[in-house]
């Protein structure tokens, strides 16, 4: 018994063993960067219009299906016909990441497809106010994002067209 | 006045002395270094386990991560607990690493040569070294239980609880092992065990029984996992230590460090000849604290493994481990030597 | 009749039609165009019913019931059919709905989803219409309008304006006004609550707020003395991030009868005031001859010690306290019991409406023993006789019900008086009369009356009979045909028809601002109502319309020096355990003088600024100078408020729990929808901390332990059962007072005043779209005087009096009588009051000459 005893210890011992002259999984991660599968959810951004307006226009489905209440949108309505066709645009639009869950639900309930979700995750950031993402960011954001981080042709359609293109 | 000083500086007992601060200066400062390289070695050796590479962004390797570490419990909010017992809770970080540096004191070391001068690494040799060294080990007991006790938390206190019964128990394992390497060199003096494994053999196949037993209960005396039960984060949220932080709570994990290397250092004396090269090797340009140096390593690098290898053991199975196998198995083999010795074959 | 409406019985009245029954029966239909203010219309086709034993399908809503009828309304092929309406509707619809602000509240989106309308077999392009805006307060999007013609309908049923109609044929029908000129109708809002997508849109409110982030809470409004119930819809931010804690729009509540789902311009834009930029926030103390921010135990400490130190200097009788009547009642029963209990002083006031001195008399009278009827009798009368008020623009909700009963009710509207308003045009009878005249005419029907009376022998038990009778011995048909300018026969004709007439109901308004009107004209009223209840058996058939939200309620509450809560003084002090002050009256008027003499020399005013809100207030801006200490509790900076000592911010009605109680006794409690602003509080919060700081046991945790200590004295107040019908009453002997200031010389006009449908109090002025309706006072002149005068229309006009001036739109109206301008009241920057004498001690009506002349 004591030898069955002793050799399942040594087996216990030879496994770590093993493990420590393998290959290491670490990734190095500033440097290396993990590559998200496509449907990956991570940050918000808000995709550009064709002629460079915005495609919001403040209807607030976002809002209503977000389930931690994280959205935040103040309407207004404006004057600037090409940046705002339909009048009715996002005063003020900001989404507290912190409280985010990343469901999703908000770009599936756009019927702008107006807000989708990037696929960046890098989110670590020094004060809770940069968690907030204003809608200037959200706007950046969408510029700045490259086809690799958008996610491909995935996103750059929808998930899922409820109103059609 | 100074020229009494100069006299007494240069006299015999003068020399002596700045000899042994000089000496206690290096091992000292050497114990220290050791520790706090053990705990990025620690790390980095559990990553490996782990598939990992781990700490490895201060300095090249990650090798200035200690001094990091040091910098950061120095720099962290020293919080003593509003109804903790405050003199016993400060004392006992103390308590739990004086003793283990202590114990460096009568390890030997072996020489070192510098150039026609021989410096002797051991402190002080006392012919009952080995009684010194459990003095002072269960002496390491005091800041354990001492800061469970002064925390004022029942994390704290079941910690210090745990640490009091798991070394009793284990206490007389130890020293009932290395009865038989005593009865056979026939010294309590570790220099003197030293030298006859280095006129003889090593002891680890005649006392392998010992040498098992000796190796457990010091995991268990070292609180070190699977027998890390005292601290065990995972159900006491650290134990003793848990009310414990900055520089505090380093001496408490100084003290762990320390007491590891010093016990690697005494149970490669014990039983495989300190200094002495192994298997006979006539390597005499690798001077023989080396050797004694790569046996430790040995020893520290086995306990990370068993530690990355085995879960934390249940209190019950430690105990009765303890009590109903590791010790019988002690008294066995202090039976086993007696009959050996008179049989002539020690 | 009984029918069967998918197999449940249900027995209802005969006409009913069967889209009533089916809800008697709590089976529901589905509609679009159906309201049950309107005539039936038919036109959506939504509430198609299968009846057995008939080939073609029948609209529930214009169908009548029959006895006997089966009727189904959930069947396949029904459903079918509505499912393909919908397609049709939405072929044209536009599907903008993410900036539609009907999305969420829409029926045609409620019903797209209930019957799963998700592809059309139909296709042509949607209506690309531009928006219409160049009207105020509304604006139309003909794109979105599927043509259920509620609006227009509303417009002309309910409203009877006929501001908008249909234009255009087929796909380029429309709903406008005529030539597509900007809209220029009283903008009640009925409109934009009816229509059941986003084609008409309230512009303050339009994209800014989701209907479904809103939350919905049942209110009173805050304006005038109807008390109609509103629906609140306001943001919780405790339930949608969405939005900001904010009041986003007010909604008529058609569960409410006394409305019926309808409301009017104050009501619907009205409420802009509770955001408003110009809100006090902080209390303010004046230190020195600044006015510094403080905060509220130093402002509250500020405010008892100089009151207690003017009281301890000249007496307690040197203090005085004035109240708001959009005051809650709740504030008015705490003011009462601070001012009676913490500082010994009777010297209280509720001026604006009922106070003022002409009215007191008769107000007294009228709140102890008479009765003012519900709306509910408006609808049920046969003669409605409204002499010298103008209830479709002072209380526009009575108004419709006034309407309605004339147009369809088949009551006879008898409207004397010497403007010619919206009600002339649907009076059977519209009698123009000299102003200032409703008195005469009002004692010389009830003489008439007393005649009939007596021949039936319905006179026992009535008081002061001979009195009354004596005075108006000499009142002949001929003499008032001469006082009122109307012809012998019109008025032996109305007083006929008067006898004839089932149901009579008398329609008075009384409002603070009109100057026609003295104790004369209140006693006749009353003395007539009086008389028409002997006569026809019933309660004194009357409707007293008070001025504003709680005119009647603060006087309930004894807001009034001579009015305690509950009327008796006894009672008051047994559950006050405390010597109440004795009673004097103590009107505005009185007040002012008393101030002036220096005998007043510390006031607390609550809620309002009596420079603007009461006669003779540019007295009242140099009396207020004279006081030794002045708190003004209020949420505007007002003149008053600048002249403070101690100023506590107050809150609107939308942040505070309250109630009003309406010209007939209805009670109307609210609860806060929103946050105070900055650091106002309420003010029976605030009066509570005065009333600590007096010694004075305020133990009311909420409102409803307060409510509780009112109940006691005042026994069902908040239940509405305090209306006591006492059958008796008294007559007051009448006498002709006349005009304290008439027209002559140089001021050769007298000015009338009232309440606009824009303006009323201080809250209005501050709403931003009602202010931008009416920046400025529409004068009214009769087309004559504008001949005379070579003045046209849009004519810029300025109207002086003795004592101030103001400059205002003229508008030429055929009909009034000449020598009459009319001035509406509380107009912000062009206060009528500045121009109104002082009340007049006697109660006579004070008149007010002027001159009107253009400006270049």
């Amino acid at each position: 018994m004591i030898v069955r005893h002793i050799t399942a210890l040594l087996k216990g011992l030879s496994i770590t063993l093993k493990e420590f002259f393998s290959r290491k999984s670490t990734q190095q991660y500033p440097e290396e960067k993990r590559q998200p599968y496509a449907a990956y959810r991570g940050i918000h951004y808000f995709r550009p219009g064709e002629n460079g307006e915005e495609r919001c226009v403040a209807c607030g489905l976002c809002a209503a299906v977000c389930p931690n209440h994280c959205i935040f949108i103040e309407a207004a309505e404006s004057e600037d016909e090409l940046k705002h066709p339909e009048r009715q645009y996002a005063e003020i639009y900001s989404i507290m990441l912190e409280r985010c869950l990343f469901c999703g639900y908000c770009e599936e309930a756009c019927p702008k497809q107006a807000i989708a979700l990037s696929r960046r995750y890098d989110m670590a950031v020094n004060t809770r106010n940069q968690m907030i993402y204003t809608k200037d960011k959200l706007l950046a954001e969408g510029l700045e994002l490259d086809e690799e981080s958008v996610g491909g042709e995935i996103k750059k359609t929808g998930r899922r067209s409820l109103w059609g293109a | 006045m100074i020229e009494q000083l100069k006299t007494f500086i240069t006299g015999e007992l003068g020399i002596a002395i700045g000899i042994g601060l000089l000496k206690s200066l290096i091992v000292v400062v050497g114990a220290l270094l050791l520790v706090a390289y053990a705990t990025l070695a620690e790390r980095k050796i559990w990553s490996w386990f782990q598939s990992r590479i781990g700490p490895n962004r201060v300095g090249p390797w990650g090798l200035l991560q200690p001094i990091a570490d040091g910098i950061k419990f120095l720099m962290k909010e020293d919080i003593i607990p509003r109804n903790a017992d405050k003199p016993l809770y400060i004392l006992a970080p103390f308590l739990a690493m004086l003793p283990a540096l202590l114990i460096f004191a009568v390890i030997p070391f072996g020489e070192l040569r510098l150039g026609g001068y021989v410096l002797d690494l051991q402190i002080v040799e006392v012919n009952i070294g080995v009684l010194y060294i459990f003095a002072l080990s269960s002496l390491g007991v005091y800041g354990i239980v001492l800061g469970g006790w002064a925390s004022n938390n029942k994390y704290s206190l079941l910690g210090g609880l745990r640490a009091a019964s798991q070394m009793i128990s284990y206490e007389l394992v130890l020293g009932l092992s290395i009865i038989g390497v005593v009865m056979t060199t026939g010294t309590l003096s570790l220099r003197g065990i030293v030298d006859w494994q280095q006129q003889r053999y090593i002891l680890l196949l005649p006392q392998f029984l010992g040498f098992v037993c000796f190796l457990i209960a010091m995991v268990a005396e070292l609180n070190r996992g699977p027998f890390d039960l005292p601290e065990a984060e995972t159900e006491l949220t650290g134990g003793y230590h848990t009310e414990y932080s900055s520089m505090k709570f380093a001496m408490f994990f100084m003290g762990e460090y320390a007491a590891m290397i010093g016990g690697s250092a005494i149970i490669s004396c014990l039983f495989l000849g300190g200094g002495k090269a192994p298997f006979g090797w006539q390597l005499s340009f690798v001077p023989g604290p080396a050797w004694l140096f790569l046996k430790m390593m040995a020893f520290i690098f086995f306990f990370m493994w068993i530690k990355a290898t085995f879960p934390r053991v249940r209190y019950d199975q430690l105990m009765s481990f303890g009590w109903k196998f590791l010790l019988p198995l002690a008294l066995f083999n202090v039976l086993l030597t007696g009959v050996l010795i008179s049989a002539g074959v020690l | 009749m009984k029918l069967t409406i998918e197999s449940k019985k249900v027995e209802i009245e005969p006409g009913a039609t069967i889209l009533q029954a089916a809800e008697k029966a709590g089976v529901y239909v589905p509609t679009l165009c159906h309201d049950k203010r309107l005539k039936a219309y038919g036109s959506c086709r939504m509430c198609l019913v299968e009846v057995a034993g008939s080939r073609k399908l029948l609209t529930a809503c214009s169908t009548p019931a029959a006895d006997g009828m089966v009727v189904s309304v959930n069947t396949e092929r029904l459903n079918e059919i509505r499912r393909r309406l919908l397609e049709l509707l939405l072929v044209h619809h536009p599907l903008d709905c993410p900036v539609c602000d009907a999305s969420g509240a829409c029926r045609l989106q409620d019903m797209t989803f209930e019957y799963g309308v998700t592809s059309g077999d139909f296709s042509d392009k949607r209506k690309d219409i531009p928006v219409v805006t160049n009207s105020p307060m509304i604006e139309r999007n003909m794109g979105r309008c599927i043509f259920c013609g509620k609006c227009v309908r509303v417009c002309d049923e309910v409203k009877g304006v006929r501001a908008i109609g249909y234009s255009g044929r087929g796909f380029e029908g429309s709903v406008g006004t005529a030539f597509g000129v900007p809209m220029d109708c009283e903008f009640c809002g009925n409109c934009v609550a009816s229509c059941p997508v986003g084609a008409l849109t309230s512009k303050p409110f339009k994209n800014k707020a989701r209907p479904f982030f809103l939350s919905e809470e049942t209110s009173v409004c805050s304006y005038c003395g109807t008390g109609c119930r509103l629906k609140l819809d306001y943001s919780d931010p405790e339930q949608h991030s969405f939005l900001q804690g904010k009041l986003w729009r007010t909604r008529p509540d058609d569960q409410d009868e006394l409305t019926a789902g309808s409301f009017c311009g104050r009501g619907a834009f009205g409420y802009e005031y509770v955001h408003s930029a110009d809100r006090l926030r902080s209390p303010y103390v004046k230190r020195g001859r600044k006015q510094e921010q403080s905060d509220w135990p130093r402002a509250l400490d500020a405010a008892a010690d100089g009151l207690r130190e003017v009281a301890s200097r000249y007496g307690s009788a040197a203090v005085a306290g004035i109240i708001s009547s959009q005051a809650t009642n709740e504030e008015s029963y705490l003011l009462s019991k601070l001012m009676r209990v913490g500082l010994g002083s009777g010297m209280i006031c509720a001026p604006a409406g009922l106070g003022e001195l002409a009215w007191r008399e008769a107000a007294f009278e009228i709140l102890a023993g008479l009765p003012t009827a519900a709306a509910g009798e408006i609808t049920a009368a046969d003669l409605l006789l409204t002499v010298e008020s103008d209830l479709s623009e002072s209380h526009p909700v009575l108004g419709i019900r006034v309407l309605q009963a004339a147009r369809y009710g088949g009551a006879r509207l008898i409207y004397a008086s010497a403007r010619e308003t919206k009600l002339s045009h649907y009076a059977a009878s519209d009698l123009r009369i000299k102003p200032g005249s409703g008195a005469v005419l009002m004692a010389y029907l009830g003489r008439c009356l007393l005649e009939k009376v007596k021949r039936r022998g319905g006179l026992k038990g009535l008081l002061g009979l001979g009195e009354f009778t004596s005075s108006v011995r000499k009142l002949t048909a001929g003499k008032t045909a001469r006082a009122t300018g109307i012809s012998v026969g019109e008025l032996t004709d109305l007083a006929d028809q008067l006898d004839a007439a089932k149901k009579p109901l008398l329609l008075i308004s009384h409002l603070a601002h009109e100057t026609q009107k003295g104790s004369d004209y209140a006693r006749a009223a009353a003395n007539l109502a009086y008389l028409l209840a002997r006569l026809k058996g019933c309660d004194p058939p009357v409707v007293f319309a008070s001025e504003f939200s709680n005119s009647r309620g603060v006087l309930d509450m004894g807001g009034d020096r001579s009015l305690y809560p509950g009327g008796n003084l006894e009672e008051v002090e047994k559950i006050w355990d405390v010597k109440v002050p004795g009673a004097t009256g103590l009107a505005a008027a009185e007040l002012l003088e008393k101030i002036e003499a220096g005998q007043i020399k510390a006031l607390y005013i609550a809620g309002l600024d009596p420079a603007t809100q009461l006669l003779g207030g540019a007295r009242w801006g140099k009396a207020l100078r004279k006081l030794d200490f002045l708190v003004v509790q209020d949420i505007f900076a007002t003149e008053a408020s600048r002249a403070a000592a101690v100023v506590l911010p107050g809150v609107s009605w939308a942040e505070k729990e309250g109630s009003y109680t309406n010209f007939s006794g209805r009670v109307g409690t609210f609860k806060p929808v929103v946050k105070p602003l900055g650091l106002a509080r309420t003010e029976w919060q605030v009066m509570m901390g005065l009333m600590e700081r007096f010694g004075v046991a305020a133990n009311y945790p909420d409102l409803a332990a307060l409510r509780c200590e009112i109940e006691k004295l005042l026994p069902g107040y908040f239940s509405g059962k305090t209306r006591n019908n006492k059958p008796g009453g008294t007559l007051m002997p009448f006498v002709t007072k006349g005009l304290v200031e008439k027209p002559g010389g140089k001021y050769r006009f007298l000015m009338l005043s009232g309440n606009s449908l824009f303006q009323l109090g201080s809250y209005s002025g501050h709403s931003a779209a009602l202010s931008e309706r009416m920046p400025r006072p529409v004068v009214e002149m009769s087309g004559r005087d504008a001949v005379r005068l070579k003045l046209a229309n849009d004519d810029l006009v300025e109207v002086v009096s003795r004592r101030g001036k103001l400059r205002g739109k003229l508008k030429v109206v055929e009909g009034n009588i000449s020598g009459v301008v009319y001035v509406p009241a509380y107009v912000p920057g062009a206060a009528a009051a500045a121009l109104l004498p002082a009340p007049d001690s006697k109660g006579r009506a004070v008149g007010c000459a002027v001159a009107v002349r253009k400006v270049r």
